[in-house]
Protein backbone atom coordinates (compact mmCIF):
# COMPACT_ATOMS: atom_id res chain seq x y z
CA UNK A 1 0.00 0.00 0.00
CA UNK A 2 3.04 2.44 0.04
CA UNK A 3 3.26 5.05 2.48
CA UNK A 4 0.05 5.25 4.04
CA UNK A 5 -0.01 8.73 6.19
CA UNK A 6 -2.18 8.07 9.65
CA UNK A 7 -3.62 10.08 12.27
CA UNK A 8 -1.79 10.92 15.90
CA UNK A 9 -3.14 8.26 18.79
CA UNK A 10 -6.21 10.57 20.02
CA UNK A 11 -8.10 10.73 23.14
CA UNK A 12 -11.48 11.15 21.38
CA UNK A 13 -10.64 8.13 19.01
CA UNK A 14 -9.41 5.34 21.24
CA UNK A 15 -9.81 2.81 18.62
CA UNK A 16 -7.75 4.59 15.81
CA UNK A 17 -4.95 3.13 14.95
CA UNK A 18 -2.76 3.19 11.99
CA UNK A 19 -4.17 -0.10 10.92
CA UNK A 20 -7.83 0.96 10.54
CA UNK A 21 -7.91 3.97 8.75
CA UNK A 22 -5.59 6.42 6.35
CA UNK A 23 -5.98 10.02 6.12
CA UNK A 24 -6.57 10.96 2.17
CA UNK A 25 -6.74 14.08 1.91
CA UNK A 26 -5.47 17.64 3.72
CA UNK A 27 -7.21 19.41 6.55
CA UNK A 28 -9.86 22.01 5.48
CA UNK A 29 -12.38 23.79 7.39
CA UNK A 30 -14.61 24.51 3.93
CA UNK A 31 -16.79 21.65 4.58
CA UNK A 32 -17.77 18.94 7.85
CA UNK A 33 -18.34 15.27 7.70
CA UNK A 34 -22.13 15.72 7.18
CA UNK A 35 -21.52 17.75 3.80
CA UNK A 36 -18.61 15.06 2.92
CA UNK A 37 -20.96 12.31 3.02
CA UNK A 38 -24.09 14.33 1.18
CA UNK A 39 -21.17 14.95 -1.57
CA UNK A 40 -20.70 18.61 -1.30
CA UNK A 41 -17.24 19.71 -0.52
CA UNK A 42 -17.82 23.73 -0.73
CA UNK A 43 -20.21 24.10 2.09
CA UNK A 44 -20.34 23.28 6.02
CA UNK A 45 -23.52 21.41 6.72
CA UNK A 46 -25.53 21.45 10.46
CA UNK A 47 -28.62 22.37 11.63
CA UNK A 48 -27.40 24.40 14.10
CA UNK A 49 -29.62 27.05 15.72
CA UNK A 50 -27.25 30.32 14.80
CA UNK A 51 -27.95 29.38 11.29
CA UNK A 52 -24.59 29.82 10.07
CA UNK A 53 -24.30 26.00 8.76
CA UNK A 54 -25.83 25.17 5.28
CA UNK A 55 -29.23 22.98 5.96
CA UNK A 56 -31.54 21.62 3.05
CA UNK A 57 -35.09 23.95 3.78
CA UNK A 58 -37.46 20.92 4.46
CA UNK A 59 -35.63 18.91 6.64
CA UNK A 60 -35.74 20.87 10.54
CA UNK A 61 -33.02 22.64 11.62
CA UNK A 62 -33.11 20.87 15.28
CA UNK A 63 -30.03 18.68 15.87
CA UNK A 64 -31.63 15.52 16.34
CA UNK A 65 -31.36 12.46 14.57
CA UNK A 66 -34.92 12.86 12.88
CA UNK A 67 -33.40 15.78 11.21
CA UNK A 68 -30.44 14.29 9.86
CA UNK A 69 -32.65 11.41 8.00
CA UNK A 70 -34.99 14.14 6.72
CA UNK A 71 -31.78 15.95 5.04
CA UNK A 72 -30.58 12.84 3.85
CA UNK A 73 -33.75 12.09 2.96
CA UNK A 74 -33.48 15.11 0.29
CA UNK A 75 -30.71 13.30 -1.38
CA UNK A 76 -32.71 10.19 -2.02
CA UNK A 77 -31.15 8.17 1.49
CA UNK A 78 -33.31 6.35 2.96
CA UNK A 79 -32.96 4.40 6.47
CA UNK A 80 -31.82 1.06 5.76
CA UNK A 81 -30.87 -2.15 8.57
CA UNK A 82 -27.42 -2.38 8.57
CA UNK A 83 -23.72 -1.35 7.39
CA UNK A 84 -23.40 -3.79 5.14
CA UNK A 85 -21.66 -3.03 1.88
CA UNK A 86 -24.14 -3.73 -0.72
CA UNK A 87 -22.50 -3.09 -4.18
CA UNK A 88 -25.88 -1.54 -5.55
CA UNK A 89 -26.48 1.44 -2.52
CA UNK A 90 -24.09 3.61 -1.42
CA UNK A 91 -24.48 3.64 2.30
CA UNK A 92 -24.36 6.53 5.43
CA UNK A 93 -24.27 5.81 8.72
CA UNK A 94 -25.11 8.65 11.33
CA UNK A 95 -22.82 8.55 14.60
CA UNK A 96 -24.62 9.98 18.14
CA UNK A 97 -23.15 10.38 21.54
CA UNK A 98 -26.02 10.13 24.04
CA UNK A 99 -28.71 10.58 21.60
CA UNK A 100 -27.13 13.85 19.67
CA UNK A 101 -25.83 13.31 16.38
CA UNK A 102 -21.94 13.63 15.94
CA UNK A 103 -20.78 12.61 12.97
CA UNK A 104 -21.38 11.14 9.52
CA UNK A 105 -19.28 8.85 7.61
CA UNK A 106 -19.97 7.08 3.92
CA UNK A 107 -19.83 3.80 2.30
CA UNK A 108 -19.60 4.17 -1.52
CA UNK A 109 -17.16 2.39 -3.34
CA UNK A 110 -15.96 -0.41 -1.56
CA UNK A 111 -16.69 -1.68 1.79
CA UNK A 112 -14.74 1.04 3.10
CA UNK A 113 -16.00 3.72 5.40
CA UNK A 114 -14.63 7.86 4.58
CA UNK A 115 -15.35 10.52 7.00
CA UNK A 116 -14.29 13.86 7.08
CA UNK A 117 -13.20 14.65 11.01
CA UNK A 118 -14.41 18.57 11.68
CA UNK A 119 -12.48 20.85 10.01
CA UNK A 120 -9.81 18.41 10.37
CA UNK A 121 -8.83 15.39 7.21
CA UNK A 122 -10.53 13.33 5.25
CA UNK A 123 -9.88 9.24 6.16
CA UNK A 124 -10.90 6.39 4.90
CA UNK A 125 -11.35 3.54 7.87
CA UNK A 126 -13.03 0.78 9.56
CA UNK A 127 -16.71 1.54 10.65
CA UNK A 128 -15.82 0.92 14.44
CA UNK A 129 -12.50 3.04 14.17
CA UNK A 130 -14.17 6.33 15.68
CA UNK A 131 -16.15 4.86 17.98
CA UNK A 132 -15.19 6.72 21.44
CA UNK A 133 -16.40 9.61 23.72
CA UNK A 134 -15.90 12.46 20.89
CA UNK A 135 -18.55 10.93 18.03
CA UNK A 136 -20.02 7.80 20.09
CA UNK A 137 -21.07 5.17 17.48
CA UNK A 138 -22.99 4.58 14.19
CA UNK A 139 -26.25 4.08 15.64
CA UNK A 140 -28.32 4.52 12.07
CA UNK A 141 -27.65 3.14 8.58
CA UNK A 142 -29.02 4.91 5.66
CA UNK A 143 -28.96 3.96 1.82
CA UNK A 144 -29.81 5.11 -1.54
CA UNK A 145 -29.60 3.41 -4.87
CA UNK A 146 -26.29 4.18 -6.83
CA UNK A 147 -28.25 4.48 -10.12
CA UNK A 148 -31.19 5.41 -9.21
CA UNK A 149 -33.36 8.59 -10.17
CA UNK A 150 -33.55 9.95 -6.11
CA UNK A 151 -29.92 10.71 -6.34
CA UNK A 152 -29.37 14.39 -5.25
CA UNK A 153 -26.66 16.07 -6.94
CA UNK A 154 -23.20 16.14 -5.75
CA UNK A 155 -21.91 19.70 -5.38
CA UNK A 156 -17.90 20.37 -6.05
CA UNK A 157 -17.22 16.79 -4.85
CA UNK A 158 -14.39 14.52 -6.01
CA UNK A 159 -16.16 10.32 -4.94
CA UNK A 160 -13.68 8.99 -2.65
CA UNK A 161 -12.28 6.47 -4.77
CA UNK A 162 -11.78 9.44 -7.49
CA UNK A 163 -9.42 11.31 -4.61
CA UNK A 164 -6.38 9.20 -4.49
CA UNK A 165 -7.50 7.13 -1.65
CA UNK A 166 -6.38 3.99 -1.56
CA UNK A 167 -7.38 1.78 1.14
CA UNK B 1 -33.12 88.58 14.52
CA UNK B 2 -30.16 87.45 16.46
CA UNK B 3 -26.78 86.98 15.32
CA UNK B 4 -23.76 85.51 16.01
CA UNK B 5 -20.24 84.13 15.23
CA UNK B 6 -18.37 81.19 16.90
CA UNK B 7 -15.70 79.51 16.67
CA UNK B 8 -15.66 75.58 17.43
CA UNK B 9 -13.08 72.86 17.35
CA UNK B 10 -14.83 69.49 17.02
CA UNK B 11 -10.92 67.51 16.28
CA UNK B 12 -12.24 66.40 12.57
CA UNK B 13 -13.66 69.70 11.82
CA UNK B 14 -12.43 73.60 13.24
CA UNK B 15 -13.89 76.80 11.88
CA UNK B 16 -16.60 79.45 12.31
CA UNK B 17 -20.76 79.17 12.31
CA UNK B 18 -22.17 82.28 11.61
CA UNK B 19 -26.09 81.67 12.83
CA UNK B 20 -27.78 84.44 12.13
CA UNK B 21 -31.22 83.68 13.90
CA UNK B 22 -35.26 84.83 13.29
CA UNK B 23 -37.73 84.98 15.71
CA UNK B 24 -39.79 81.75 14.78
CA UNK B 25 -36.71 79.75 14.63
CA UNK B 26 -35.37 81.26 17.85
CA UNK B 27 -38.93 80.39 19.79
CA UNK B 28 -38.90 77.15 18.38
CA UNK B 29 -35.83 76.63 19.89
CA UNK B 30 -36.31 77.45 23.09
CA UNK B 31 -39.63 75.39 22.92
CA UNK B 32 -37.29 72.13 22.45
CA UNK B 33 -34.65 73.31 25.07
CA UNK B 34 -37.47 73.60 27.48
CA UNK B 35 -39.00 69.95 26.23
CA UNK B 36 -35.35 68.11 27.11
CA UNK B 37 -35.99 67.79 30.88
CA UNK B 38 -38.99 65.73 30.37
CA UNK B 39 -36.82 62.94 28.41
CA UNK B 40 -34.53 62.23 31.18
CA UNK B 41 -32.99 58.68 28.73
CA UNK B 42 -31.17 61.64 26.92
CA UNK B 43 -29.05 62.63 30.06
CA UNK B 44 -29.76 60.53 33.26
CA UNK B 45 -27.27 58.02 34.42
CA UNK B 46 -27.87 54.71 33.25
CA UNK B 47 -28.50 53.09 36.48
CA UNK B 48 -32.20 52.56 36.77
CA UNK B 49 -33.45 53.25 33.36
CA UNK B 50 -35.82 51.03 31.69
CA UNK B 51 -35.45 49.53 28.21
CA UNK B 52 -39.20 50.16 27.25
CA UNK B 53 -39.07 53.48 28.82
CA UNK B 54 -35.85 54.69 27.05
CA UNK B 55 -37.24 53.63 23.91
CA UNK B 56 -40.72 55.40 24.52
CA UNK B 57 -39.06 58.50 25.40
CA UNK B 58 -36.95 58.85 22.60
CA UNK B 59 -39.86 57.82 19.93
CA UNK B 60 -41.99 60.60 22.06
CA UNK B 61 -39.14 62.74 21.83
CA UNK B 62 -38.57 62.44 18.01
CA UNK B 63 -42.27 62.88 17.53
CA UNK B 64 -42.09 65.97 19.07
CA UNK B 65 -38.99 67.25 16.75
CA UNK B 66 -40.90 66.42 14.03
CA UNK B 67 -44.11 68.14 14.90
CA UNK B 68 -41.92 71.33 15.63
CA UNK B 69 -40.02 71.06 12.55
CA UNK B 70 -43.00 71.56 10.74
CA UNK B 71 -43.92 74.81 12.34
CA UNK B 72 -41.37 76.19 10.73
CA UNK B 73 -40.33 77.29 6.90
CA UNK B 74 -38.78 74.53 5.15
CA UNK B 75 -35.59 75.42 4.97
CA UNK B 76 -34.66 76.89 8.26
CA UNK B 77 -32.03 76.75 10.30
CA UNK B 78 -33.50 75.70 13.27
CA UNK B 79 -36.17 73.04 11.23
CA UNK B 80 -32.82 71.38 9.22
CA UNK B 81 -31.43 71.25 13.19
CA UNK B 82 -34.51 69.22 14.84
CA UNK B 83 -34.36 66.96 11.64
CA UNK B 84 -31.09 66.18 12.34
CA UNK B 85 -31.96 65.68 15.72
CA UNK B 86 -34.73 63.50 14.96
CA UNK B 87 -32.52 61.70 12.77
CA UNK B 88 -30.40 60.83 15.60
CA UNK B 89 -32.91 59.61 17.52
CA UNK B 90 -34.48 57.31 14.65
CA UNK B 91 -30.75 55.65 14.17
CA UNK B 92 -30.48 54.83 17.89
CA UNK B 93 -34.36 53.00 18.11
CA UNK B 94 -33.13 51.31 14.66
CA UNK B 95 -30.20 50.21 16.58
CA UNK B 96 -32.36 49.57 19.46
CA UNK B 97 -34.75 47.40 17.32
CA UNK B 98 -31.75 45.17 15.59
CA UNK B 99 -30.18 44.21 19.31
CA UNK B 100 -33.82 43.36 20.78
CA UNK B 101 -34.49 41.30 17.46
CA UNK B 102 -31.30 39.58 18.01
CA UNK B 103 -31.83 39.08 21.51
CA UNK B 104 -35.23 37.41 20.98
CA UNK B 105 -33.94 35.20 18.18
CA UNK B 106 -32.33 33.72 20.36
CA UNK B 107 -33.98 33.22 23.13
CA UNK B 108 -37.04 31.90 20.89
CA UNK B 109 -34.44 29.99 19.50
CA UNK B 110 -33.07 27.97 22.74
CA UNK B 111 -36.25 28.20 24.62
CA UNK B 112 -37.51 25.39 21.81
CA UNK B 113 -34.55 23.60 21.74
CA UNK B 114 -34.71 23.08 25.58
CA UNK B 115 -38.23 22.18 24.95
CA UNK B 116 -37.61 19.48 22.55
CA UNK B 117 -35.23 18.09 24.90
CA UNK B 118 -31.78 19.48 23.00
CA UNK B 119 -28.67 20.84 25.11
CA UNK B 120 -28.42 24.74 24.80
CA UNK B 121 -25.55 26.05 26.06
CA UNK B 122 -25.27 26.89 29.71
CA UNK B 123 -24.96 30.64 29.49
CA UNK B 124 -28.44 30.93 27.49
CA UNK B 125 -29.96 28.93 30.22
CA UNK B 126 -29.40 31.73 32.54
CA UNK B 127 -30.33 34.24 30.07
CA UNK B 128 -33.72 32.85 29.39
CA UNK B 129 -34.62 32.22 32.88
CA UNK B 130 -33.18 36.19 33.25
CA UNK B 131 -35.69 37.22 30.86
CA UNK B 132 -38.16 35.27 32.04
CA UNK B 133 -38.54 36.75 35.81
CA UNK B 134 -38.04 40.18 34.14
CA UNK B 135 -40.54 40.43 31.31
CA UNK B 136 -39.13 38.91 28.39
CA UNK B 137 -36.52 39.86 25.50
CA UNK B 138 -38.31 42.61 23.92
CA UNK B 139 -36.11 45.89 24.91
CA UNK B 140 -38.68 47.89 22.82
CA UNK B 141 -41.33 47.15 24.91
CA UNK B 142 -40.05 45.78 28.17
CA UNK B 143 -40.48 48.73 31.21
CA UNK B 144 -39.23 45.85 34.00
CA UNK B 145 -35.73 45.28 32.07
CA UNK B 146 -33.47 48.00 33.72
CA UNK B 147 -31.03 48.63 30.94
CA UNK B 148 -27.54 47.43 32.99
CA UNK B 149 -29.39 44.11 33.24
CA UNK B 150 -29.56 43.62 29.45
CA UNK B 151 -28.32 39.75 28.74
CA UNK B 152 -26.05 38.36 27.31
CA UNK B 153 -23.21 41.68 28.08
CA UNK B 154 -22.29 42.05 24.18
CA UNK B 155 -25.90 43.19 23.56
CA UNK B 156 -25.53 45.23 27.34
CA UNK B 157 -22.66 47.30 25.69
CA UNK B 158 -23.87 47.56 21.99
CA UNK B 159 -27.50 49.31 23.53
CA UNK B 160 -25.44 51.20 25.80
CA UNK B 161 -23.33 52.15 22.76
CA UNK B 162 -26.20 53.43 20.78
CA UNK B 163 -27.59 55.22 23.70
CA UNK B 164 -24.08 56.61 24.22
CA UNK B 165 -23.83 57.59 20.61
CA UNK B 166 -27.27 59.31 20.75
CA UNK B 167 -26.58 61.36 23.75
CA UNK B 168 -22.99 62.56 22.42
CA UNK B 169 -24.52 63.66 19.56
CA UNK B 170 -27.63 65.45 21.08
CA UNK B 171 -25.39 67.03 23.46
CA UNK B 172 -22.85 68.32 20.82
CA UNK B 173 -24.88 69.87 18.73
CA UNK B 174 -27.18 71.53 21.41
CA UNK B 175 -23.99 72.78 22.89
CA UNK B 176 -23.10 74.29 20.21
CA UNK B 177 -26.48 76.35 18.98
CA UNK B 178 -27.22 77.43 22.29
CA UNK B 179 -24.10 80.22 22.62
CA UNK B 180 -24.84 80.97 19.16
CA UNK B 181 -28.51 81.83 19.67
CA UNK B 182 -27.65 83.42 22.84
CA UNK B 183 -29.14 80.90 25.10
CA UNK B 184 -28.36 79.50 28.25
CA UNK B 185 -26.82 76.02 27.90
CA UNK B 186 -29.59 74.06 30.24
CA UNK B 187 -27.63 71.58 32.51
CA UNK B 188 -29.33 68.44 30.93
CA UNK B 189 -27.15 69.32 27.43
CA UNK B 190 -24.12 68.85 29.48
CA UNK B 191 -25.58 66.00 31.40
CA UNK B 192 -26.24 64.50 27.76
CA UNK B 193 -22.47 64.82 27.47
CA UNK B 194 -21.10 63.64 30.14
CA UNK B 195 -23.44 60.92 31.01
CA UNK B 196 -22.42 59.85 26.82
CA UNK B 197 -20.21 56.48 26.64
CA UNK B 198 -17.31 56.86 24.52
CA UNK B 199 -16.44 53.77 22.32
CA UNK B 200 -14.35 51.73 24.96
CA UNK B 201 -12.53 54.35 26.49
CA UNK B 202 -14.91 55.22 29.65
CA UNK B 203 -13.98 51.70 31.98
CA UNK B 204 -17.18 52.07 33.73
CA UNK B 205 -19.00 51.34 30.76
CA UNK B 206 -16.85 48.92 28.67
CA UNK B 207 -15.68 46.92 31.61
CA UNK B 208 -12.59 44.99 32.31
CA UNK B 209 -13.38 42.26 29.80
CA UNK B 210 -13.80 44.97 26.64
CA UNK B 211 -10.23 45.82 27.08
CA UNK B 212 -8.84 42.83 25.09
CA UNK B 213 -5.48 42.06 24.15
CA UNK B 214 -4.09 40.66 21.31
CA UNK B 215 -1.84 38.51 22.70
CA UNK B 216 -4.73 36.76 24.86
CA UNK B 217 -7.49 36.58 21.68
CA UNK B 218 -4.72 34.81 19.87
CA UNK B 219 -4.52 32.63 22.85
CA UNK B 220 -7.87 31.75 23.19
CA UNK B 221 -7.84 31.39 19.06
CA UNK B 222 -5.30 28.69 19.16
CA UNK B 223 -7.31 27.01 21.99
CA UNK B 224 -10.09 26.92 20.51
CA UNK B 225 -8.78 25.55 17.04
CA UNK B 226 -6.91 22.62 18.93
CA UNK B 227 -10.26 21.45 21.21
CA UNK B 228 -12.81 22.09 18.01
CA UNK B 229 -10.28 20.03 15.19
CA UNK B 230 -12.47 17.29 14.73
CA UNK B 231 -16.07 18.79 15.81
CA UNK B 232 -18.78 18.76 13.07
CA UNK B 233 -21.75 20.68 14.84
CA UNK B 234 -21.32 24.65 15.20
CA UNK B 235 -22.88 24.11 18.31
CA UNK B 236 -20.22 22.06 19.92
CA UNK B 237 -17.67 24.16 18.38
CA UNK B 238 -18.97 27.67 19.64
CA UNK B 239 -19.69 25.77 22.89
CA UNK B 240 -16.01 25.25 23.94
CA UNK B 241 -14.69 27.41 26.73
CA UNK B 242 -12.00 29.47 24.50
CA UNK B 243 -14.82 30.37 22.45
CA UNK B 244 -17.24 31.63 25.03
CA UNK B 245 -14.17 33.59 26.64
CA UNK B 246 -13.94 35.39 23.19
CA UNK B 247 -17.70 36.16 22.82
CA UNK B 248 -17.66 37.31 26.18
CA UNK B 249 -14.65 39.48 25.22
CA UNK B 250 -17.16 41.70 23.16
CA UNK B 251 -17.08 44.63 20.65
CA UNK B 252 -13.55 44.48 21.22
CA UNK B 253 -12.93 41.19 19.86
CA UNK B 254 -14.46 42.09 16.66
CA UNK B 255 -11.62 43.87 15.05
CA UNK B 256 -9.45 40.64 16.04
CA UNK B 257 -11.66 38.16 14.68
CA UNK B 258 -12.20 40.03 11.24
CA UNK B 259 -8.54 40.45 11.00
CA UNK B 260 -8.46 36.42 11.74
CA UNK B 261 -11.06 36.06 9.55
CA UNK B 262 -9.45 37.79 6.65
CA UNK B 263 -5.93 35.75 7.79
CA UNK B 264 -7.71 32.55 7.43
CA UNK B 265 -11.37 31.81 6.94
CA UNK B 266 -12.73 29.66 9.99
CA UNK B 267 -16.17 29.63 12.00
CA UNK B 268 -15.95 32.73 13.57
CA UNK B 269 -19.70 33.57 12.61
CA UNK B 270 -21.20 32.03 15.52
CA UNK B 271 -18.90 34.37 17.52
CA UNK B 272 -19.83 37.60 15.28
CA UNK B 273 -23.33 37.05 15.33
CA UNK B 274 -23.82 36.88 19.04
CA UNK B 275 -21.62 39.79 19.65
CA UNK B 276 -22.59 42.16 17.12
CA UNK B 277 -26.39 41.08 16.53
CA UNK B 278 -25.74 41.23 12.76
CA UNK B 279 -26.39 38.77 10.24
CA UNK B 280 -24.72 40.04 7.10
CA UNK B 281 -24.53 36.54 5.47
CA UNK B 282 -27.48 35.98 2.77
CA UNK B 283 -28.96 32.92 3.22
CA UNK B 284 -27.54 31.00 0.20
CA UNK B 285 -24.24 31.75 1.42
CA UNK B 286 -24.85 29.76 4.44
CA UNK B 287 -22.03 27.08 5.67
CA UNK B 288 -19.99 28.48 2.68
CA UNK B 289 -17.07 29.83 4.49
CA UNK B 290 -15.42 32.30 1.60
CA UNK B 291 -18.99 33.82 0.99
CA UNK B 292 -19.20 34.18 4.80
CA UNK B 293 -16.00 35.44 5.32
CA UNK B 294 -16.41 37.87 2.42
CA UNK B 295 -19.59 38.90 3.60
CA UNK B 296 -18.76 39.79 7.21
CA UNK B 297 -15.49 41.82 5.73
CA UNK B 298 -17.66 43.93 3.57
CA UNK B 299 -20.10 44.46 6.56
CA UNK B 300 -17.12 45.63 8.90
CA UNK B 301 -16.12 47.97 6.03
CA UNK B 302 -19.57 49.22 5.92
CA UNK B 303 -19.38 49.78 10.23
CA UNK B 304 -15.87 51.08 9.70
CA UNK B 305 -14.22 48.31 11.86
CA UNK B 306 -10.72 47.94 11.01
CA UNK B 307 -9.55 44.70 11.53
Amino acid sequence: MGSRVSLPPSSGFPRLSPDNHEVTSPSTPRYNCIAWAAGDQRRWWWPDPDEVAYWPDSAPRRETIEAFVAAFGTLGYQPCDDSAFEREYSKVALYALEGSPTHAAHQRSDDRWFSKLGRSVDIAHALDALDGPLYGKAVLFLRRANNGGSEGPLVGAARPSESGADV
Amino acid sequence: MSSATVGINLGIFTGTIEWDLVDHDRQCLIRVLRKLPSHEALYKPLLGEYAGEVVDSIQRLEQFLVEESLKLPEGSKVEKTLNVLAGFCRGFLGRAKEISQAIIHYVNRFTRNAKSGIEIPSDWKEIIEHYEQVGGPDLMTNKRLNIMDIQPPGYQHQFLQALGQLRGSFGTVLSIICPLSHLEIPDEVQRMIEYAPQPRTDPALVGESDRVSGDEFRRLATEWKSQSEFLASPSAIAGLPAYQAIIEMGQAAVPLILGELRREPDHWFVALKRITGADPVPADARGDIDRMAEAWLNWSRGHGIES
